[in-house]
């Protein structure tokens, strides 16, 4: 018993270690980039566009809350394509109006739904990969 | 900061339209201390905010000195600079075991197949987060 127990774990322990090595190596390799704040091209002018689309908004999304909100903004991004991890919805009840920024390694899309138009615009910017990769969250 | 007996990492925070006023913020792993000095009164106010383990945990992972696009912070605490080396020797450690772990499964002759088999589908999988993703994500908007 005990010995198959050392052999199921010498194999595991070789296995998984190469299945995640790259993975290890590329976390490793960017410490030293992100400690430092200087990644190769960041000091670049990020690329950035602007574009309006019309979008049908459930007309309750002002009175929704957490998750319910983010399901329903979710629908919204569906419809003008966008992906992505979506942060901080901020309300602007006076203008009826949802600022929602999305993210992706390397594109960051601000898209700002107003509910009254029932229009959203987007407003996107490059900024490389290099600053996403070690990022679990979004900063607002 | 002597005079107030604070020791930390300096950030400026937004500049002030208000000549007479200088503020400052001080950071350390588990407090953060708001600075707000009134020059011509010679005054000074001082916000503390204090983390628990949590939160000195979470700092810890972001704790550098400095900000990507801010030129004006720069690390001026030698214990920054301490935390950011010992990250840096980490780092290296890290490199250095999976790459003499690389080594030594080579050696081993036995499993070759399997082995690159499965390092193969790590850089895939690897490849897919650091590279793909954003290929995906740019490719569903058409």
């Amino acid at each position: 018993m005990s010995r198959r127990f050392y052999i199921i774990t010498r194999d595991l322990h070789l296995y998984l270690g190469l299945f995640f090595a790259p993975f290890v190596l590329v976390f490793s390799f960017s410490v030293f980039f992100l400690v430092h704040s200087w990644i190769p091209g960041v000091g670049k002018q990020p690329s950035a566009s602007f574009f309006m689309r019309k979008v049908v908004v459930l007309s309750d999304i002002e009175s929704l809350d957490g998750r319910q909100r983010v399901d329903s903004v979710r629908s919204v991004l569906k419809q003008i394509d966008i992906s992505g991890e979506v942060g901080f919805i901020r309300h602007i009840p006076e203008a009826h109006r949802l600022v929602v920024p999305v993210s992706v390694p390397g594109r960051e899309t601000t898209v700002t739904i107003d509910l009254e138009a029932q229009s959203a615009s987007i407003a996107q910017r490059t900024t490389g990969s290099g600053p996403s990769l070690n990022s679990g969250e979004i900063e607002q | 900061m002597r005079h107030l007996v604070i020791d930390g990492e300096i950030e400026w925070t937004d500049s002030n339209s208000d000549p007479s006023r200088f503020d400052f913020r001080v950071i350390r792993p588990g407090h953060i201390f708001e600075i707000k000095t009134y020059v011509a009164q010679k005054r000074a106010t001082i916000q503390r905010i204090d983390f628990n383990l949590w939160g000195v945990a979470r700092v810890l992972h972001t704790f550098t000195g400095v900000r990507m696009g801010d030129p004006r912070n720069h690390r001026d605490w030698s214990l920054t600079t301490a935390w950011a080396l010992s990250m840096d020797g980490l780092a290296a450690g890290l490199i250095l075991m999976v790459l003499s772990s690389v080594y030594m499964w080579w050696d081993l002759r036995q499993g070759r197949w399997l082995g690159l088999l499965v390092l193969g589908l790590g850089f895939l999988s690897c490849g897919f987060f650091v590279a793909g993703l954003r290929w995906v994500a740019h490719n569903a908007h058409g």
